[in-house]
């Protein structure tokens, strides 16, 4: 679908990026913006997920210099809550750029993106970790397999691995997805595979393609799969969820 | 107590003929009570209980003559038989005693010069005498709104109703409960009446509140002064060796989830410490009680935006111009709460509702306040600050700040005859669309309120933890259905659907309509080709409408349904950045229901041959419903801020007819 054309706010903040401090907002984390939307949360839906490439690899490096001053805040905010909102502010920024960088597919996304997946905020690594599944990139699956197996790592990253499989949609990604159905896995990988696989051979999606006939393989093969799940009642729906959709 | 406006019993009376006027008075009755050019009559007793022998002053003062300075006169009939002790006095008042246990309709009759006339009357009741030192305690067991002889013989096994005292009759900008004052004009306590000890002599009355918890909750006053409360949950009351003595019960909450609203009243009679007698009474606090949209709506509240792009004139507009008669619309000021429009998110209204006296209920209509922080300058001010007045209050269970406590996350089924009072359900969940974790819901605080209800619980969880605000009214609404099939329910479900929204489209295009427009004129506008050849796009719908899908199957299970309960609307959902969604076009399910319309958003589908394709598929849907639909603009008001109508209103309705008490659950 077609891009918003970029706000000229946004330009003026890479450009200012060379200084010390930005002096433009950008809307997504204005206050004055966001605590208008319904979730109160900063917005990463418009212009930080269509930050250009340069600005985005600068916001990664140091998205506090790109964050607004205290003046921006409504009176009457308290400094507790304002330090809360700086908190999701610098999450929006980082998940915008990621975004941004996965989605023009960046050269610099992928190691990038991977090196985010150990990010200390929960959120921020998941999403790495997803939006890795975006690239058009031959090393995606294997890193996202690695992800998905590696017990070491958080439930959000290796959940957010089995997502990014979805974004695929490939043979390879399938078959690095399947044993995560195993029972010997935590149910959240599990339901977690069983939602990426509906993500992967997604009817639409391989219709939006055209090329039915190897969506239509794929889900043949991933249904066979989730058939044989079993497990709790949280399991049970998902799979019953998955079933229906891939029938 | 009160002044009857009904008409009683009264033929035999109407019909008897009186003498010629003495002097300018007129003894002829003419037409009918409380008639035309009649007088106004009033009978207020000096006690509606007691022991015999009681005596009582039956006082007819307050009456109104038709004409000011017209003289009136008083005819008494102390035990309702139809024969006045007492005719043509002109003393207003009468003394009168009653030696015999019984009830009593003790009645006035008052005349004018002109012989019309008009009646009051009163219930009376006079219970035998109690023996020597016996306890004796009554509440309004029998659920008719008064304390009679009748009450004593259900109080083992029935709850007397009373609620939380969370209005604010005073105006003082308090809860009542919270100002430590029994005000004159608080009509929001509940009588207990301790019956006159004969022979009491040296023994004492005690009376005790009990479990330890409702003591902590309650409050027992006696002639303006605190008997018991947290600080103490016994007390001796003083008096009662001479007259009944009536304590008043106030309550600082309702239900919660740590106190089941349950109340024992002992009161005891004892020497030396030794319990001679004692008697208890039972009272159970009324839930907070939500309607559902088929509940006749009062009062719509939203905020007025007037100017700017994102003003909402459109929706006021619609209000202002097409709401049903009999609905109030109260307009909140954008300035005074730092524009946020999210009416339908800081508060859920509901009633507590106990017997009124005269064979209904009394409410008190009852917000939820949910855990909203907007710094204290958004809605989450309005219930506490600008709400709250003389028969309405609020409870405010608090916890932890989520979008998912907001109220759009937060509706209510309508009856069925598994759930008489309807269930509530809330959004929440573990997973974002794609597999990767979300785990976000209701607080625990706000989820136990509403169970602590037990009447419309346990609530029941549905998925919303993929949506970017994460409420239930992005994917659904409950409708009314005007025609119901024979044995069907009279509400259907307008949920969310992208494999509608995508079925029109696709149909478009297969007609050569591929280049039609999707939000003709909006600042991003796409083709149907555009919209149906995006991957992802189409991907994320596809799994937005399986899960979708399971949160109907849950429904159907939980609630009974069938899947002709459902009634799908064209929504497509889209990817916000961060791996959650939102509505992709206004989400017409998260409409306003106000009677037999919808007020519900445009979805601005394409439009061919002057017709909006996705407008018609919605009309198409839920016609035979028979509901009138009004689309709304709110796409720049609303949408493009991640809401719709229904996140921009809120709602009073009426309460349940049922009452709660009669109810088992």
């Amino acid at each position: 679908m077609k891009k918003l054309p970029l706000l000229l706010a946004v330009l003026v903040a890479a450009a200012a990026h060379a200084g010390p401090t930005p002096t433009v907002k950008l809307k997504g984390i204005d206050p004055a913006v966001y605590l208008q939307k319904r979730n109160h949360r900063p917005d990463v839906s418009g212009e930080l997920r269509r930050l250009p490439a340069g600005v985005a690899v600068a916001v990664l490096d140091d998205p506090m210099a790109f964050v607004v001053d205290d003046s921006a805040y409504p009176a009457g905010i308290k400094a507790d809550e304002r330090q809360k909102l700086r908190t999701v502010e610098v999450r929006a920024l980082l998940q915008g750029a990621l975004t941004s960088l996965a989605q023009r597919h960046d050269l610099r996304a992928f190691d990038l993106l991977r090196r985010h997946v150990a990010h200390d905020d929960d959120a921020v690594a998941a999403l790495a970790a997803e939006r890795l599944g975006e690239l058009d990139d031959h090393r995606v699956v294997e890193a996202l397999a690695g992800l998905v197996k590696d017990q070491t790592l958080r439930l959000e990253v290796r959940a957010a691995a089995c997502a990014g499989l979805g974004h695929v949609r490939s043979q390879e990604a399938l078959e690095a997805l399947l044993p995560a159905l195993s029972s010997s896995n935590k149910d959240e990988i599990r339901t977690a595979a069983l939602r990426a696989l509906g993500s992967l051979t997604s009817r639409w999606a391989w219709e939006a393609r055209d090329d039915v006939a190897t969506g239509d393989h794929l889900r043949a093969a991933a249904l066979r799969a989730v058939q044989a799940v079993e497990g709790d009642a949280d399991v049970v729906a998902v799979r019953d969820e998955m079933l229906a959709l891939l029938r | 107590m009160r002044s009857s406006p009904r008409p009683l019993r009264l033929a035999p009376i109407v019909l008897l003929p009186l003498s010629a006027a003495v002097g300018c008075f007129d003894f002829t009755l003419v037409g009918e009570p409380g008639g035309e050019g009649a007088p106004t009559a009033s009978l207020v007793l000096s006690a509606t209980a007691g022991q015999a022998p009681l005596e009582l002053v039956l006082d007819a003062s307050a009456s109104l003559p038709f004409k000011e300075g017209d003289a009136l006169q008083f005819d008494f009939d102390f035990d309702g038989d139809g024969t006045f002790e007492i005719e043509r006095s002109d003393d207003a008042i009468a003394d009168h005693s009653y030696s015999s246990a019984g009830s009593f309709a003790p009645l006035v009759r008052v005349r004018g010069s002109d012989g019309r006339y008009d009646v009051a009357d009163a219930a009376l009741e006079v219970s035998a005498q109690n023996p020597p030192r016996t306890a004796d305690v009554d509440v309004d067991s029998d659920h008719d709104g008064r304390i009679t002889g009748a009450d004593e013989a259900v109080e083992d096994e029935s709850e007397a109703a009373f609620f939380g005292n969370v209005d604010d009759d005073n105006g003082d900008g308090e809860r009542d409960r919270d100002d430590n004052v029994l005000d004159d004009d608080d009509d929001d306590t509940f009588p207990i009446v301790v019956r006159q000890v004969r022979e009491l002599g040296a023994s004492q009355v005690f009376v005790q509140v009990s479990p330890a918890i409702a003591a902590t909750r309650t409050r027992l006053w006696l002639d303006g002064a605190i008997l018991t409360d947290a600080s103490s949950d016994r007390a001796q009351v003083q008096g009662a060796g001479a007259a009944d003595v009536e304590l008043r019960l106030e309550s600082l909450t309702g239900r919660t989830s740590d106190w089941d609203g349950r109340v024992e009243i002992t009161v005891t009679v004892e020497d030396g410490g030794d319990v001679v007698s004692s008697d208890t009474v039972h009272l159970r606090a009324a839930p907070v009680l939500f309607p559902d949209n088929l509940q006749a709506p009062r009062q719509l509240f939203v905020m007025d935006i007037p100017d700017g792009e994102d003003s909402n004139q459109a929706l006021v507009g619609a209000f202002r111009d097409s709401l049903p008669e009999g609905v109030d619309l109260y307009e909140l000021n954008a300035d005074d709460y730092f524009y946020d429009r999210w009416v339908q998110d800081s508060w859920e209204v509901g009633t507590q509702l106990v017997p009124d006296g005269d064979g209904g209920q009394r409410e008190m209509i009852t917000a939820m306040q949910t855990e909203r922080s907007y710094g204290g300058q958004g809605l989450d001010a309005f219930v506490p600050g600008e709400w709250i007045s003389q028969g309405r209050g609020f409870y405010y269970p608090g916890g932890d700040e989520t979008a998912h406590n907001y109220g759009g996350n937060l509706e209510t089924s309508p009856p069925t005859a598994s759930d008489p009072f309807g269930r509530m359900l809330f959004g929440g969940g573990t997973q974002a669309l794609s597999g990767a974790r979300n785990v976000d819901s209701m607080n625990e605080n706000q989820v136990s309120f509403l169970n602590a209800q037990e009447l419309q619980g346990p609530a029941i969880e549905l998925s919303s933890e993929w949506l970017e605000v994460g409420h239930i009214d992005e994917i659904l609404q409950f409708i009314p259905d005007l025609s119901p099939d024979e044995g069907g329910h009279a509400f259907k479900i307008a949920i969310a659907s992208p494999r509608l929204a995508r079925d029109v489209l696709v149909g478009l295009r297969e007609n050569g309509q591929g280049g039609a427009t999707v939000f003709a004129g909006r600042r991003r506008s796409f083709s149907v080709d555009e919209v149906l050849d995006d991957e992802e796009f189409n991907a994320l719908n596809e799994l937005a409408q399986a899960r979708i899908e399971g949160v109907q199957v849950k429904l159907k299970a939980t609630l009974h349904l069938s899947d002709d309960d459902f009634r799908p609307v064209p929504v497509f959902f889209e990817d916000q950045g961060d791996g959650l969604v939102a509505a992709f076009n206004p989400g017409v399910q998260n409409l306003v229901t106000m009677g037999t319309r919808l007020f519900a958003p445009d979805p601005e589908g394409p439009v061919v041959n002057g017709e909006d394709a996705w407008q018609a598929a919605t009309l198409a849907s839920l016609a035979d419903t028979d509901l009138d639909v009004v689309f709304v603009d709110v796409f720049q008001s609303y949408h493009e801020l991640l809401g719709e109508a229904h996140c921009g209103t809120n709602v009073e309705r009426a309460p349940y007819a049922t009452a709660w008490w009669t109810v088992e659950k």
